[in-house]
């Protein structure tokens, strides 16, 4: 469907005296139009024509101003007839041979619109042309920001919007509208790209000054949403970035990508989904990165103890000890486990992989005599059962139970006489029957929810989830209802 | 994605103890039944930025000198572009000649009828003489300067100037216009007065479009009686009028045509379409 611009642009041609519209097609390359391009162009290029074409394209309605000198054809009709000339190889050289010719001494500035349009309109994609648009164009970034030539803003308001797609597209073109401070019209169209060459990142690194951009979290619904505001909100934090107008941010988590602008008074939002490994990457104008994670806090005062089975492992079981003992050293606990295999050294080992250097001080084992010591963080030997007890029960703020026979079945029995909460994870052993008995439990009915989710076999990734939250329930209401009304065990 | 498999509990829909306890054999559904009415709850969650990578300080690519940018307010001070003038450089001169030249009241033999007795054999009692073609009268030139002439203006300039070159630059005078000669000319010093009709005989050249132009915006447009009033006078007063006119001869107003001259002002003009041209008019 033609659009409504376009049926205008038509009538208008249309309109147009045949002979003044062929002497428009092979000037359309110039930035300003002088009797004197009208005449070199019509009496070397089109000699079919009378002299009558040149008055009668002076005082079209195919002008957007015109002064004593010069005119300047409307932005669309430019566009129109230059993609038409561009068809015609040999017409598009010698118009631009003309051109050059009568324009050799005009000012640099205007040169410049017109070499950057003959090159963007140049047959072929060779990356010589682009590096050519971007070089030209560069030169102007460099000029602004790293000399102060605030005179070639009024350049780039009046050039830059008639520029061909292709060099309007380019990185150059983006940094110019960047740099041009919002003086540029307002049908000039939003960055579509963040600029990746390094030149061009350098001058706004060091020509721009920088401002501060509030970044922030916000969950709601369980749906997360990065907050970018150039006006401080509350609970933000600010990141540097340079005063390009607008500022732009390239925001990136996993595969998706999104190009963020923001005006003097807008803010942008980034929503995503968003579970304990998700990092969000916010790459600046000038080239500089920020990571952004969800602060999970240190919780060196909630230290999980972890229970399970030493063999016969289920898949099911060996999976998700895997990537529990991850989300909670991402997280920030600590973690504390009897020194057994199987359940409890899957997730000790996780859990270190992913605490990194922290592993030492956040893995603790109390061992009972005679076991060996584990690969992972510092062992605690108990000299006795009755100690190695006292001593687990001591450290440990929370239990989690993945399903484990009657020795864990035991063990979390006398937790649970310590008041220490358990969440019991699957549907088999020990923790089938620690939930079932603890069904009148404020935390076992919180699990009511969670029970398709916490079944063995069920899956991995939303398990864990809910284990994470459940475990947050804890944080944020200290389970004291637990505490008020313990276990009656 | 978690969603497809099981639903995320939404933190509204984690319930009271009592309200789950009812429905305790439920599952997930329950959740849903659960919801309370009022507003979600959004919440700031605390995060951690790392900066990971450094500005980029220092350029891998050579950029173009800026210090060959100028200002785009250096446009006044641009020499103008060099303008291939309307009329043939080549036969500028004859065409101007041709336009402007009167017959003296002098009189030199003519050597073409002399040759011509001699080859017929004839006795030649009488030597004939004819009136030879000069431009010692001077010229007046009606320079317009209106609108419709922007396109043109240099070329205008060019054109009186030659013209002023070849004839003599005391007897020519240049009269630059608006509109109309006859309502104001300028002088010289860019002060407007009335316009004076050249001396008897002396030719005329004006270069106008004649309103011709599809200018949207013009001057107040001339009338044409005005305009034949004016050629009618000039030649009642035994100026020729040669018009040099940027537009060809369909557009051409007919009702001046028995007037004056008017030249075609392009390449195609010549000595010999002009002369034709004048020969045409003396005709009629």
């Amino acid at each position: 469907m033609i659009s409504q611009p376009e049926k205008e642009l038509d009538a208008l041609l249309e309109s147009t005296p045949k002979a003044a519209l062929e002497l428009a097609r092979v000037v359309s390359l110039a930035a300003r139009i002088e009797p004197q391009l009208l005449r070199r162009a019509r009496l070397e290029l089109l000699p079919h024509l009378r002299v009558s074409a040149e008055a009668d394209l002076w005082f079209s309605g195919l002008s957007e101003a015109r002064s004593t000198r010069w005119m300047v054809l409307q932005r669309a009709v430019a566009e129109r007839l230059r993609s038409e000339l561009a068809c015609d190889r040999a017409l598009f050289d010698g118009s631009w041979n003309v051109l050059r010719k009568v324009h050799e001494n005009i000012a640099p500035a205007v040169a410049l619109e017109e070499e950057i349009t003959y090159l963007a309109l140049s047959p072929g994609s060779g990356r010589s042309i682009a590096d050519a648009i971007e070089t030209k164009l560069a030169s102007v970034v460099h000029a602004i920001v790293s000399e102060q030539r605030t005179g070639l803003i009024d350049w780039i308001v009046r050039a830059l919007p008639r520029l061909p797609e292709r060099a309007r597209d380019s990185q150059g073109a983006t940094m110019l509208s960047l740099v041009s401070a919002g003086w540029l019209p307002s049908h000039m169209p939003e960055p579509q790209q963040m600029p990746r060459d390094p030149a061009l990142t350098a001058i706004i690194a060091r020509g721009l000054p920088r401002i501060d951009l509030w970044v922030r979290l916000v969950e709601q619904d369980a749906n997360f949403r990065l907050e970018l505001s150039r006006s401080h909100i509350p609970n933000a934090t600010a990141i540097k970035v340079p005063a390009t107008e607008p500022v732009i941010i390239d925001a990136s988590t996993g595969d998706r990508r999104k190009l963020l602008t923001l005006g003097a008074q807008s803010s942008e939002k980034f929503e995503f989904e968003f579970d304990d490994d998700t990092v969000i990457t916010l790459q600046t104008a000038a080239g500089a990165a920020f990571r952004i994670t969800r602060d999970w806090g240190t919780k060196k005062n909630t230290t999980v103890l972890v229970a399970g089975p030493a063999q016969n492992l289920t898949s099911w079981l060996r999976e998700i000890s895997v990537e529990l003992g991850g989300m909670l050293a991402r997280q920030g606990y600590s973690l504390v486990t009897t020194g057994g295999a199987g359940v409890e050294e899957l997730i000790a080992t996780s859990f270190a992989a992913a605490a990194g250097d922290t592993a030492k001080q956040r893995i603790q084992h109390i061992v009972r005599a005679g076991r060996s010591r584990p690969a992972t963080g510092t062992t605690v030997r108990a000299s006795s059962d009755s100690e190695w007890r006292r001593l687990t029960s001591r450290v440990t703020d929370v239990a989690v139970v993945l399903e484990g026979g009657p020795r864990t079945k035991s063990l979390i029995q006398y937790l649970m006489t310590k008041r220490v909460p358990v969440l019991p994870v699957g549907s088999a052993g020990a923790a089938s029957e620690l939930r079932e008995a603890a069904s009148h439990d404020w935390l076992a009915l919180k699990m009511v929810t969670f029970r398709v989710v916490l079944e063995s076999g069920g899956n991995i990734p939303a398990q864990t989830y809910a284990i994470s939250q459940l475990l947050g329930l804890r944080d944020r209401v200290r389970w004291n209802l637990i505490d008020d009304e313990p276990p009656a065990h | 994605m978690i969603s497809d498999v099981a639903p995320r509990p939404r933190q509204h829909e984690i319930s009271t103890p009592s309200e789950v306890h009812d429905k305790a054999s439920s599952t997930v559904v329950v959740a849903s039944k659960l919801k309370p009415k009022k507003a979600p709850r959004i919440q700031v969650v605390p995060i951690s930025i790392e900066a990971v990578h450094d500005e980029q300080e220092e350029p891998t690519v050579t950029l173009a000198p800026p210090a060959q940018m100028v200002p785009a307010t250096d446009e006044e001070d641009e020499p103008e572009p060099e303008l291939l003038p309307l009329l043939d450089p080549r036969t500028l001169r004859s065409a101007i000649v041709s336009a402007v030249e009167t017959r003296s009241l002098e009189t030199i033999p003519d050597i073409d009828a002399l040759t011509d007795m001699l080859i017929r054999g004839e006795v030649i009692r009488e030597i004939p003489l004819v009136k030879f073609p000069t431009v010692r009268r001077g010229v007046q030139v009606l320079l317009d300067r209106g609108s419709g002439m922007v396109p043109f203006a240099g070329d205008a300039d060019h054109l009186a100037a030659a013209i002023a070159a070849l004839v003599n630059e005391s007897s020519t005078r240049v009269l630059p216009f608006r509109t109309m000669p006859t309502w104001s000319v300028y002088d010289s010093g860019g002060g407007r007065r009335a316009y004076e009709f050249p001396p008897a005989g002396v030719p005329v050249v004006i270069i106008s479009d004649f309103g011709m132009s599809r200018e949207t915006l013009p001057d107040v447009r001339p009338v044409l009686a005005d305009w034949v009033q004016l050629l009618r006078e000039l030649r009642a007063r035994r100026s020729s009028v040669i018009a040099f006119v940027p537009y060809e001869p369909d557009r051409w107003p007919r009702e001046l045509l028995s007037s004056a001259v008017f030249v075609h002002w392009d390449r195609g003009a010549s000595s010999m379409t002009i002369r034709a041209a004048r020969a045409r008019l003396d005709r009629r």
